[in-house]
C-alpha cells in the first residue's frame, strides 16, 4: 500500500498504544515498588527497585517458601505442555470443523454452528462441580490429559467460529477450479485453501493460547494437586504467604512472558498471512 | 481445443460427505462428551431443593419453584440489570476503540509491525492480575487514574465505592485486556479486501473516510460481527475482574449475574436454585446470540 | 471526454525501467488499445494515467491541465479491473451510484444519470440485483456504467476480458465497441490480445519493454509494421519467418542455392549496404499462394506437406520448405498434397535485418 501522510492515523494509534501499553509500564514498574512506594502520592516513577515480588514468585532468597520452590518447574512444564496441545488440538479440530461448515453446508450446518457457540456459554462456576463429579468417575482428575481435554474443550468453540468466519472469506472458485483440474478435495484444502488462511489460523493459535494459559477456574478445582498448571500453582503458593500487591503484579509479569514469546514467534503470520483468496490482488 | 483428454482421473478420494463428517466428527465428540453431562444435570438439578453441601439428604423436587422464585426476586433483576449495563458498556468501548485503532493500523508506516504486537499485549495477561492491576490504578487516594484526572483539574472520583462508578471502572479494564481481540479481528478483516476494490474507490472519488464507511466498514461486517458474538458472550460471563476490583460491594450492588452463580453454588451452596439460575443465564445468552447469528446468516448469503 | 496528452512519461521500480519515454496525444472520443506482452508497460502506463502509480518523470494532461500530480480521485477518470471488482455489498444500483454519491450528488441528480446509464448499456432489469449471482458479461456492463456514470475525461479498461471465459468474450467485445462509440468517451484499454486489439481499436500502441514501438491504425500495424516484433506480434496466424541468405547474386533460401528469392531491388541495395549476411524474409499466411501447373511467376518453390487442419472456413496448412516450417492460410478446398507449389508474391513479402529492422 502507498504510504500516506501520517497525522490521524498516527494520532489514533498513537494514542490507543498510549492507553494499552501505559498500565503494562505501570505493571512492571509496580512489580518492583516496595510497599510503601506503591502506595504515595503523587504516584512514583523513579524509585528504588525491589525484587521481593520476584523473589516470592520464584522462591528465591528471602522468600523462598516451600509452597513455591517445589514443583515451580513441574507446573511450568505442565502450564506449557497443555497450553500447547490444548492449543493445537482446539486450532486443529475447529479448523476442520469451520471449513467443513463452511463447505458443505450440510443440513443442520447452522444448529450445529449455534450449538458450538453454545459451548463457549458456560459460565465455568456452573459447570465446575459437574466436571469434578464427570472427572473423578473418569479418572481424570489431576492428569495432565484431564486438563489438555478441558483446554481443548474451552477454546474448541471459539476456534471453530473464527476459522468458518475465514473460510467464508475464501471464495470457491478456489476449490473448483483445482477440482477441476484433477485435485481432490482432501489436496485442495490442504494445498490451496489453507495457506490462505494462515492469518486467521495464526490469529486463533493465539487467542487459544492465552486462554489455555491463563485458564484458572477449570484448572484450580479439576488439577489442584500434582499437576497444577501455572496461575494455579501461584496463586495457591502466594494464598499461604498472604498476597503482597509487589506479588501479585510480578506473577502477572512473570506468567504474561512465554504468552508475548509465542505471539512474538507467529507474528509474521498474524500480519503477512490474512488475506482471503487469490482472485485480483490483495492489500499488504 | 479439446481438453477432456488432458485432464488427469479424479483420484480415488472420499466423496465429499465422508470427508465433511471427518472433519465434525471430533470437534462434536468432545463438544458433546463435555457438554452433555453437566447441562443434563443442570435441568435435574434445577428442579430439585438440593445442597451439594448435604448430598445424604434426599432432594425433595420442587417443580418450579427455583425459577419462579428466582424470576421475581427483584435483586435478581438488579443484577441482571447491571449486567446488561456493564456488558453495554465494555462492547461499546471495544468496538469503537477497536474498529478506530485497526483502522489505524491500515496504514503502512514505519514500525507498524512492531507496534501492533505491542498493542496486543493487554490480551495476554492474566484476567485476576489485570483484576488487581486495575484496582489499584482506581484507588481513589493513590491511583494512577485519578492523579491524572488530577492534573486537569477534575476532582477526585470513587471509583470502586459507588456501583456507577464501578460499573465503568470495570468495563474500562475489561475494555483494556479485550480491544486487542477485536483490533486483531478486524484488522483481519479490513486486510482481506481486494486492492482492486480499494482502487475502484479511490478512482470513483471517494474520500479516505468515504471509503471506510462505505466500503471497508461494510465488507468487514461479517468478521467484525463474529468478534461482537465472542465478546457479547464473554462479557456476560465477566467475573474475575468483579471479584479482584470490587468483590461485589458495596454490599451487592456490582455483582454480575455470573457473580451471584457462583455466590449461590459455591457461597451458600443452593445448588438446586444455582442450576435455574444458571440454566436461566444460558437462555438469555443464548436468546441474544441468536439476534446476531441470523443477522450473520443474512450477511453471508449476500457477500 | 477529453484529449490526453502523455509526455515522456518514465516510470522505474528500483533498477528496473518499466516505462521509458512513453510520450503520445489521444484525441476527442478516440478508443487506443495499449497492446504488447506481460511486462512490458501497458498496464503501468494506463495506471499512471488513473493516478494509481506515481510517475518518476514526465507529465501527463487532460485537455491541457496538467494532472499529473493530483489524486485519481481528483482527475476525473473512470476505471474497469481487470476483475472487474464490483463492490459485492451493494446492489447494482447502489454500485452505479458510489461515484456520485462519493461526491455529493443529490439524490435526484443521482437517480437521473442511473437511468440514463441503464438505457445505454440496458442493465435497467438488474438494477435492484446483487453483484454476486451476475454473469459476467452483466457485471462488466455494471462496472463500465459505473465507470461512466460521472461523464469522466478519460475512460481506462484494465484488460477487462482477460478473466473471462472466451464464449463470452466475443459478445463482450462487441458491446464495448458499441457503447464506446455511443457515449463517444475517450477511452483507452490494455491488453495482451492482439485480435482483441485489432478489433476495438481506433489507434492501436504496441510496447515492448516500456516502449513504444509502433502505434497507428489496426490497418497500419498489420499491412505495415515498423518492425520484426510488430511484425510477428500482430496477426493471427502470426507471421510466417524465413532465413535467407545474401549473397553476391541476391537473395536465396539459406541452405539450398538453387532456390532464388526474388525481392525489390532497394532492399537487396539496402543489404549490401548494411553489410549483411542474413535477413528474413515474412510474410502473412493469408497471401501464401497455392500453384498448379507450371508457372513463370517468381518465388515459386515446390515445399513438403506436414499437416493441414480444418479451422473455420479456412484450410491451415504447414508446409516444410527447405527445412523452415511455413503455414498458409488456404481456402478450404485447397488441394494440398505431399509435395505441393507455393508462391511467395515478392510484392507482400517484408523484409527485415538481424535486429528486426524493417528493410522493405
Amino acid at each position: 500500500m502507498r504510504r500516506s501522510p501520517l497525522s490521524l492515523a498516527a494520532l489514533v494509534v498513537g494514542a490507543y498504544l498510549v492507553l494499552s501499553d501505559g498500565p503494562v509500564i505501570w505493571l512492571i514498574l509496580s512489580s518492583l515498588k516496595s510497599r510503601q512506594d506503591l502506595f504515595t502520592l503523587p504516584p512514583k516513577v523513579l524509585f528504588h527497585p525491589v525484587w521481593t515480588g520476584y523473589q516470592a514468585v520464584f522462591g528465591i532468597g528471602a522468600a523462598s517458601t516451600t509452597a513455591i520452590a517445589v514443583g515451580l518447574y513441574e507446573s511450568l512444564v505442565t502450564s506449557i505442555l497443555v497450553s500447547v496441545l490444548g492449543t493445537f488440538f482446539a486450532v486443529a479440530l475447529g479448523t476442520l470443523a469451520g471449513y467443513a461448515t463452511s463447505r458443505f453446508r450440510f443440513p443442520g450446518h447452522g444448529d450445529f454452528m449455534f450449538f458450538v457457540l453454545s459451548t463457549r456459554m458456560i459460565p465455568p462456576v456452573a459447570v465446575l462441580v459437574f466436571y469434578l463429579v464427570m472427572y473423578s468417575r473418569l479418572g481424570l482428575i489431576d492428569t495432565k490429559v484431564g486438563l489438555i481435554l478441558v483446554t481443548t474443550f474451552i477454546n474448541l468453540g471459539l476456534a471453530t467460529w473464527i476459522m468458518k468466519g475465514f473460510f467464508d472469506g475464501v471464495p470457491t472458485e478456489v476449490e473448483n477450479i483445482a477440482l477441476v483440474n484433477g485435485y481432490s478435495r482432501l489436496n485442495a484444502f490442504w494445498r490451496l485453501v489453507l495457506p490462505m488462511v494462515r492469518g486467521g489460523i495464526a490469529a486463533t493459535a493465539g487467542f487459544c493460547f492465552i486462554f489455555a494459559w491463563n485458564e484458572f477456574s477449570f484448572a484450580s478445582i479439576l488439577a489442584a494437586t500434582t499437576a497444577k498448571p501455572l496461575p494455579v500453582k501461584i496463586s495457591a503458593a502466594m494464598g499461604a504467604t498472604g498476597m503482597e500487591w509487589t506479588q501479585i503484579f510480578a506473577a502477572g509479569v512473570v506468567l504474561v512472558v512465554p504468552v508475548a514469546i509465542f505471539f512474538f514467534l507467529i507474528r509474521r503470520y498474524l500480519l503477512i498471512g490474512m488475506t482471503f483468496g487469490v482472485l485480483g490482488k490483495r492489500s499488504g | 481445443m479439446d481438453e477432456s483428454r488432458s485432464r488427469p482421473k479424479r483420484p480415488r478420494t472420499l466423496p465429499d460427505p465422508w470427508l465433511c463428517a471427518i472433519f465434525i466428527a471430533p470437534t462434536v465428540l468432545i463438544l458433546t462428551l463435555m457438554v452433555f453431562y453437566p447441562f443434563v444435570s443442570l435441568i435435574r438439578y434445577s428442579s430439585l431443593d438440593f445442597s451439594m453441601l448435604r448430598p445424604d439428604v434426599t432432594p425433595v423436587s420442587v417443580g418450579w419453584s427455583n425459577y419462579i422464585d428466582l424470576l421475581t426476586d427483584k435483586d435478581i433483576w438488579q443484577r441482571f440489570v447491571f449486567t446488561g449495563k456493564f456488558v453495554l458498556a465494555t462492547l461499546s468501548i471495544q468496538f469503537v476503540v477497536g474498529i478506530a485503532a485497526a483502522h489505524g493500523f491500515q496504514r503502512d508506516f514505519r514500525g507498524r509491525d512492531l507496534l501492533f504486537t505491542l498493542a496486543l499485549m493487554p490480551m495476554m495477561f492474566c484476567p485476576i492480575v489485570v483484576g488487581f492491576l486495575w484496582q489499584y490504578m482506581f484507588n481513589s487516594e493513590w491511583g494512577m487514574v485519578n492523579w491524572l484526572i488530577s492534573l486537569l483539574g477534575i476532582a477526585k472520583i470513587d471509583w470502586l465505592g459507588k456501583s456507577e462508578n464501578a460499573l465503568w471502572a470495570v468495563a474500562i479494564a475489561d475494555a483494556w485486556t479485550w480491544t486487542p481481540f477485536v483490533i486483531l479481528l478486524a484488522t483481519a478483516a479490513f486486510r482481506g479486501i481486494p486492492t482492486d476494490i480499494r482502487e475502484s474507490a479511490q478512482v470513483d472519488g471517494a474520500s479516505p473516510a468515504f471509503t471506510f464507511f462505505h466500503v471497508t466498514l461494510p465488507m468487514s461486517l461479517p468478521i467484525i460481527t463474529i468478534a461482537f458474538l465472542l465478546r457479547l458472550i464473554d462479557a456476560f460471563k465477566q467475573f474475575d475482574l468483579f471479584v479482584a476490583m470490587t468483590g461485589g460491594g458495596p454490599g451487592s450492588e456490582t455483582e454480575t449475574a455470573a457473580y451471584s452463580l457462583s455466590k449461590m453454588a459455591f457461597g451458600y451452596f443452593h445448588t438446586g436454585q444455582a442450576s435455574a439460575f444458571a440454566i436461566i443465564l444460558l437462555v438469555l445468552i443464548l436468546g441474544l446470540s441468536m439476534v446476531f447469528v441470523r443477522y450473520l446468516t443474512s450477511l453471508s448469503n449476500r457477500i | 471526454m477529453a484529449t490526453v496528452e502523455i509526455e515522456n512519461l518514465k516510470v522505474l521500480f528500483g533498477e528496473v525501467t518499466a516505462v521509458d519515454g512513453f510520450t503520445m496525444t489521444l484525441r476527442h472520443g478516440e478508443f487506443v488499445v495499449f497492446l504488447g506482452p506481460s511486462g512490458c508497460g501497458k498496464t503501468t502506463t494506463l495506471r499512471c494515467v488513473a493516478g494509481l502509480q506515481s510517475c518518476t518523470s514526465g507529465e501527463i494532461r487532460f485537455d491541457g491541465k496538467p494532472v499529473t500530480n493530483l489524486a485519481p480521485a481528483q482527475r476525473n477518470v473512470g476505471m474497469v479491473f481487470q476483475f472487474v471488482s464490483l463492490y459485492p455489498h451493494l446492489t447494482v444500483r447502489q454500485n452505479i451510484a458510489f461515484p456520485l454519491r462519493a461526491r455529493g450528488a443529490r439524490r435526484a441528480e443521482i437517480a437521473k444519470r442511473i437511468d440514463r446509464v441503464a438505457e445505454v448499456f440496458r442493465i435497467g432489469d438488474i438494477l435492484g440485483r446483487y453483484v454476486v449471482g451476475l454473469p459476467p458479461g452483466a457485471r462488466q456492463k455494471v462496472a463500465l456504467a459505473r465507470a461512466v456514470v460521472r461523464e469522466p475525461a478519460v475512460l481506462l479498461l484494465d484488460e477487462p476480458l482477460s478473466g473471462v471465459e472466451e464464449q463470452y468474450r466475443e459478445e463482450m467485445r462487441w458491446d464495448l465497441r458499441h457503447f464506446q462509440r455511443e457515449l463517444g468517451i475517450t477511452t483507452v484499454h490494455v491488453t495482451h490480445d492482439q485480435r482483441e486489439a485489432m478489433s476495438l481499436a481506433d489507434r492501436v500502441v504496441l510496447m515492448r519493454d516500456g516502449k513504444i514501438i509502433q502505434s497507428g491504425p489496426p490497418a497500419a500495424l498489420f499491412d505495415n509494421p515498423t518492425n520484426r516484433f510488430a511484425a510477428s506480434f500482430i496477426g493471427s496466424p502470426s507471421m510466417n519467418f524465413l532465413n535467407l541468405k545474401v549473397e553476391a547474386n541476391g537473395l536465396g533460401v539459406a541452405s539450398d542455392q538453387t532456390l532464388r528469392v526474388s525481392a525489390p531491388q532497394e532492399v537487396i541495395d539496402r543489404c549490401r549496404a548494411q553489410g549483411l549476411n542474413e535477413v528474413m524474409l515474412g510474410i502473412r499466411p493469408h497471401l501464401v499462394e497455392l500453384v498448379n501447373g507450371a508457372t513463370v511467376a517468381k518465388n515459386v518453390w515446390p515445399a513438403q506437406l506436414i499437416d493441414a487442419v480444418l479451422v473455420g472456413r479456412d484450410l491451415q496448412a504447414e508446409f516444410s520448405l527447405d527445412g523452415q516450417t511455413i503455414i498458409a492460410e488456404l481456402p478450404f478446398d485447397a488441394d494440398v498434397h505431399g509435395t505441393t507449389v507455393l508462391r511467395l508474391p515478392p510484392e507482400r513479402c517484408f523484409f527485415f535485418g538481424p535486429d528486426g529492422s524493417r528493410l522493405g
